[in-house]
Formats: C-alpha cells, structure tokens, sequence
C-alpha cells in the first residue's frame, strides 16, 4: 500500500476517537511497542528512537537485529569505502547500545570483503553471546577483488543456533564440520558462494541438521552425506560428484547446472541407493551431453514430484524428460519450467521427438513460460496422451510481470491464444487452467460426467453445464440435441452477423456515394438469404 | 462430556464466556486454569469489552491448523485500524496468545514502516517531550544513522 494512503487511514482511524483514548500509545505497555519494532525494518525502528524520552531506548529492547542494506550502497564501488565505515558503526553503535540479554535474529548484510574482518568477529560473538537463534551474514558483492570474509567457526558450543545462513563467506570443509559439532540444534545452514568448500563429507547421525543448501560454492569438487537426517538438500552450481548413503529421511533434492547425461545418470543412481524415501526432486535439464541410445534411468519408486528446467527451444532435453518420467513409476506431478534466456548449444542438431510411453499415475502437469508455439502444443499434447491418470493441467503462459506496454497485449494474446489451442486436446475428465505469473487463476475448463440421482427433473442444465438424472442412452441424445442445437445456434449467430455487417457496409456506401453499385444477382441472393 | 465454559471479565465489567478447550489457547489462562481450575470470574483490567469480544472471536475460530497463518492474518487485515490493533496486542500481551500479538503487531509495522519521524509522530500520536537542549544532543547523538 502506498505510503500517503496508509499515512491517511492511521489518522482517520485516530480521528474518531474520544479524546482520552488518542493518546492510547502512550499508556501501552512496553512490550507492545518493542514487538512493533521488532518487526521493523531496522531503519525505521531507528527513526523511532527521536520521538520522544520513552521511544529513546525502546529500541535497546528488540529481539531481531537485521541490518539492511536496502539501498544496496554496497554496489556503488567508488563509495564503498566511506559507506562500509558508516555501515560498520551504525551496526557497532546499535550493539553497544542492547540491551535485552536474549536476540532471536542478528542479520548483516553488506558486501564486506575479508578487509572487515575484525569487526565482522566481534559482530558474530555478539550474536552468540545473545543466544541468537537465526544468524545470516550476507556479504553478496558484485566485484570479487578482495576476497571473501573467512567464518572462523567459534571454539565454544553455539547453543541455541537454529538457523545459519553464510552468503560470500568462505567456509572450508573443516570448518562445515565444525559448525555442525558446536551448534546441537542447527537445522538450516546455507552457504552460499563459498570458495574454500571442496570435498565436505557429513558423516555423523545425531546432528539436527534438516535443511542444507550449498549454493553457487564453485570449487565444489564432491558432496558425500551418509547416515544423516536431513530432510532437504540443495546444491546449485557446477557438476560435482556425489554420495549419497543412508539418508532415510531426506525427501527433496535440488539440483542443477550443467549435468551431463553420465552425470545425471550418476546422481539417479546415488538417490536409488542413498535416499530410500525421495519425494520431490529438482534437476535442470540443460546442456545435456552424451551417448543417444536407450537411457537406463535407475528407477525412483517413490518419488512423487518432478521439478524441471529446460531451455525453450531444447528438444533434446524434453526427449530425455520422456525417459526420466518413465523411471518414475509413481510419480503425481511434474512441473516444466521453462527458461529463455540462453540458446542450447546443440540447437542445430535434428531433434529427437518423444518417444511415447505411458504413465500410469502422473495427475498434474504443469508447464510454465507456455508459448503457443507448435513445440510448447506437442508437448502439452505429449501429456495429455502418455498419461492415463491424468487430472490437471496448469498453464502458466509466458510474460514475466515487468513486461513493457506493447508486450501486455501479446501477454493477454499469448493467454487466450493459449487456451483455444489447449480446449479442444484437453479430454474428458481433465481440468485445464490457466495461471498467471502472479498465481492468479484466469482459466479453468473442466468437464466432467455426473449422475446425479438425486436431481428433481430428469435433467438441468445451466450456462456451462448440464446435469442428469441417469447417464443412459436417453440422456446422451437429450445431451447430444441440446449440444446440436447450441453449436446450430452459433452458426445461425454467424451468418446473421455476416449479413448485418454485409448490409452495414451497403448502406454506408450508399450513404457516402449516392449510388447503388452492387450487382443485381448478388442483390437478390442476399435478400433472399436474410428471408 | 459437557464442556466446561469460563467466565472472562472485560475492563467495564461486561462478562463473556468461552468454552474452557478453546480458552486455554491463552496461556494466562491455562496457567490459571491449572493453578486452581479457575471457576470463579477471570477479570482482565486493562482489556476492553470492544477488544475482548475481537478476542473471543479470534479463540472461537474454527481453522484447519495448515490454515490457521493465513486466519490470524485475514484476522487482523480486516481489523486495519491502528487504535484497535494496538488494543488488541495489549490484549494479546496480557492474555499471552503469542501468535495474535506478533500478527497485530506486524500488521502496525506494516502500517507504519517507511514513515518519517513526523508521520510516525502524526500515526501513532505521540508527544515530544524533549527540550531544546535534549533535541539537539539526539540529533548529535544520531549523525551515524546509516
């Protein structure tokens, strides 16, 4: 909501107050007001601090500390100096002065390169002298000159850590283990853009660990996680090797970039080994390299739900996409995202068309950056066709939400043109929507069969559907003449307008021209068709 | 099994009841419930009869708990007016429904965020109380602001 308007709607809401309630502030119990500021971005809650003697050291109270950058001076690399110093003692002035022995969150993002490092130490003993709870630094910078903050992972126990998000901090492999065995109750850890991490193993049951995400961490060379409890696990970023073993609780995958055939072939098969209980995983589909011919995919039995990227106009990898749902047996959704933004470097090699194979439980499909293309309509079609179960099809059109003024009519196009082209392959029993980049529902077909033995009158029909008493023979012809009759409505509907619009035009000439310059015979079949 | 049903008691004497299961959302309550079953009037001094029934309202609800996030926040949403929120977190606070008073509260941030000191000022209605002389060692103090 906008700034002017909010700032309308608190006064009109203090307005019709009586008098002795205006001052309600005032008579509120502090913890009210610091909850308030702790939801605060910090910037505001410091404006607080001027309002009055009360709201001076309200602040000192707050159980979250999250120091934006949310102006992102960190990007301007002229001035990145003088502001990294502002930066650095807005955040020391801001420790000095709390007060409450316990934080829940301490969060500094600033793109400080290991140049900070002595205050960045003494940031973090903070926190953890705080008993925080979520601990992010976000060091993300554009220029690489300088060399990334090294977290050097506290000697003492981190006891009430939660939460542990490291973006451009290097971490090493001993220093993964580290963290680990000093946080008993570390759940998530993130670490993105690490350049130190090479081969990090996590070998121990009994860590907390459920969430972990390594992504971007380029000097990655393998990943090996055996016997632990994590239940998610990410790693964005070039082709590493992986090991995978005894994992029985982790249930979603997320990977990418760049994996070849082999490479992919390779993870399948650490997941069929390693992770027993797999339900959801996310693969890119790009680049694809390899020997053509049969792909022995090993087969995940229980993953339920399929997440991939291709590049638009890549039919290779949605060749290969036939093989990898064909290893699915019980997988229920699939989902298709497709990318623009880079040409697949085989693009000029004959593309292999999808093999047809049937698919007994996929129920949802859904294909994201649709374009009416013929390639976009095959594959559409392809589901449609291979999957018996199938109950939804979702269609996100293509038009990201920051599309130029010309490029919202071609949105709008791109919509309608999608469905007219879906409606007639979409069969009895599936349900076609239409979503747009915001989630928002614009479309659903749905046809549907049903008895209803219930209904008063043999049959009820409506604007889109009819109902009837008993699907017999009876019911099909009733279903049959009522939709003989709507479509030789629709064609008397057209011919009419034809006319009218023939006529129009005549009478329009006559109008400018005077004359009369249509041929008789014309003349008299036209009439004679409007009688 | 009837279900046993507690008395609460607003600022200006009104009382309402409420089935004891749902109560006991407020931890207050459920302390005071165990402490000695809590059969007599539970009075709330600083609470309302406006914001109590809002209350009561809020304890009643019938969620799904996958849905009940979404709830508190429509809750509060259609409650967008700061006085009444701010009643309400009061309310929150002294009743001990946690997820209530970070909605309320949230939703005043929401309000209230990207305000200058005067619109603050002119928002939530609050005085300066400072002297000259106490104005300009604020302003001195805050120069590293960021």
């Amino acid at each position: 909501m906008w700034k002017r308007k909010r700032l309308e709607q608190c006064k009109d809401g203090l307005r019709n107050l009586d008098e002795d309630l205006v001052w309600l502030v005032s008579r509120l119990p502090d913890e009210v007001l610091v909850s308030i500021l702790s939801k605060l971005h910090l910037k505001d809650a410091v404006v607080t601090s001027k309002l009055s003697r009360r709201w001076r050291y309200l602040l000192c109270q707050t159980d979250r500390l999250v120091f934006e950058d949310r102006e992102k001076r960190c990007v301007i690399r002229s001035e990145q100096d003088s502001n990294a110093n502002k930066y650095m003692s807005w955040v020391n002035h801001i420790i000095h002065q709390h007060k409450r022995p316990k934080i829940d969150e301490f969060n500094v993002s600033f793109g400080f390169d290991k140049s900070a490092t002595d205050a960045i130490n003494k940031w973090i003993e903070f926190a953890i002298s705080k008993d925080v709870r979520t601990l992010e630094l976000n060091f993300k910078r554009f220029s690489q000159t300088g060399g990334n903050y090294y977290f050097n992972v506290p000697v003492m126990e981190i006891k009430f850590l939660k939460s542990l998000i490291l973006n451009h901090v290097d971490v090493d492999d001993e220093g993964l283990k580290k963290i680990l065995r000093n946080c008993p109750i570390l759940e998530d850890l993130s670490i993105v853009c690490s350049r130190k991490l090479v081969k990090p193993e996590i070998h121990e049951k009994g860590f907390a660990l459920k969430n972990l995400d390594m992504t971007s961490c380029n000097g990655l060379k393998s990943i090996e996680i055996c016997d632990s409890n994590i239940v998610s696990f990410s790693s964005r970023g070039y082709p590493i090797a992986l090991k995978f073993d005894n994992l029985q609780k982790l249930q979603k995958i997320c990977m990418s970039k760049g994996y070849s055939l082999k490479t992919m072939n390779d993870i399948l098969c650490q997941i069929c080994c390693g992770v027993p209980y797999l339900q959801v995983l996310e693969l890119d589909l790009y680049f694809l390299e390899g020997s053509i011919g049969p792909y022995p995919f090993p087969k995940l039995q229980q993953l339920e739900e399929l997440i991939v990227n291709v590049f638009d106009r890549d039919d290779d990898a949605l060749f290969v996409l036939s093989f990898l749902v064909e290893a699915c047996p019980n997988l229920r959704r699939l989902t298709i995202m497709k990318t623009m933004w880079s040409r697949p470097r085989h693009m000029n090699r004959e593309a292999r068309r999808m093999a047809d194979k049937p698919h007994q439980c996929l129920e949802v499909v859904e294909i994201v950056e649709y374009r009416d293309s013929a390639r976009d309509l095959e594959l559409a079609m392809y589901f449609v066709q291979n999957c018996v179960a199938l109950k939804k099809l979702v269609i996100k059109p293509f038009g990201g939400p920051g599309l130029a003024k010309d490029k919202i009519m071609e949105k709008s196009v791109a919509k309608n043109r999608a469905r007219q082209q879906l409606e007639p392959i979409t069969p009895v029993g599936v349900e076609l929507i239409g979503i747009s980049q915001d989630m928002e529902v614009f479309w659903i077909l749905e046809y549907e069969v049903k008895e209803k033995p219930m209904l008063n009158s043999l049959m009820q029909g409506g604007l889109d559907y009819i109902m009837l008493q008993y699907l017999n023979i009876d019911g099909i012809r009733t279903i049959g003449s009522v939709l003989g009759q709507s479509i030789a409505l629709d064609y008397y509907v057209r011919q009419v307008d034809g006319m009218v619009g023939e006529f129009t035009d005549i009478n329009r000439s006559m109008e400018k021209t005077g004359t009369f310059t249509m041929k008789r015979k014309k003349l008299f079949q036209l009439v004679g068709k409007a009688n | 099994m009837s279900k046993k049903t507690l008395t609460l008691m607003s600022k200006d004497k009104q009382l309402f009841n409420i089935e004891e299961h749902l109560a006991v959302q407020s931890v207050t309550i459920r302390n005071m419930v165990k402490e000695d079953g809590a059969s007599s009037v539970i009075p709330l001094p600083r609470v309302d009869s406006e914001t109590l029934a809002l209350v009561i309202e809020y304890l009643n609800r019938q969620q799904a708990p996958e849905e009940d996030e979404d709830y508190v926040k429509k809750f509060v949403d259609e409650r967008g007016e700061i006085p009444t929120l701010l009643e309400l977190a009061q309310a929150a606070l002294d009743l001990d429904i946690k997820k209530l008073m970070d909605a309320a509260c949230m939703k005043v941030a929401d309000l209230i965020k990207d305000f200058t000191l005067e619109e603050v000022r002119e928002a939530l209605r609050i005085e300066n109380d400072r002297t000259p002389e106490e104005e300009k060692a604020i302003r001195d103090e805050f120069q590293w602001a960021f």
